[in-house]
């Protein structure tokens, strides 16, 4: 098993959603 | 524990370009605060521009995730009046996890995106029947109703 590639800003997650026809997906988490 | 599951990991890489956000980070104020987050875990389908096209709030375990991630792309398809591709994941949800507990929303709105493709009451009735019949107590079946 191995982690999602999470992009480093939403920004970059919304260009590459443009880039590739996708969908920008947020998940709001909490660590603790 | 959800995320690293291949199911998983394959819908969110194969529909989506994924962000997380750390509530617990003060510099992430300014974004929650525009997103008027309140509950983690907060998950949202935005299109390229920013505009919400989607959310669903609380933990789900994997077999649940897929299907609810892949039917939350459908919805925002739909949104976006892309509705052979909305068909095909609601589609998909159906034919991949056909006991999930959002099968049922995902077989009402096969109907829905190929009444609107087509305009054909026939499409909506078909899919409708069909979810009379697969989820009879489903909170679905009763909005499909009118």
């Amino acid at each position: 098993m191995s982690e999602i590639a999470w992009f480093g800003s939403l920004e970059e997650a919304q260009r590459i959603a443009r880039e590739r026809d996708l969908l920008v997906l947020i998940d709001v988490f909490n660590p603790t | 524990v959800t995320y690293p599951e291949a199911p998983v990991r394959e819908a969110i890489e194969r529909l989506t370009a994924p962000y997380q956000i750390d509530n617990t980070v003060e510099t992430n104020e300014p974004l929650l605060n525009r997103l008027r987050h309140v509950w983690t875990p907060d998950l949202r389908i935005l299109d390229p521009d920013g505009v919400e096209l989607y959310r669903w709030n609380g933990y789900l375990p994997p077999a649940e995730f897929a299907p609810q991630l892949i039917a939350a792309v459908a919805h925002a398809r739909l949104r976006l009046k892309e509705y052979e591709k909305a068909k095909e994941l609601y589609e998909e949800v159906l034919r991949r996890f056909p006991t999930a507990l959002v099968a049922a929303e995902a077989q009402y709105y096969v109907g829905v995106s190929a009444y609107r493709k087509s305009h054909e009451a026939g499409d909506l009735l078909k899919a409708w029947h069909e979810l009379e019949k697969s989820h009879p107590g489903s909170e679905w079946t009763v909005k499909q109703n009118f």
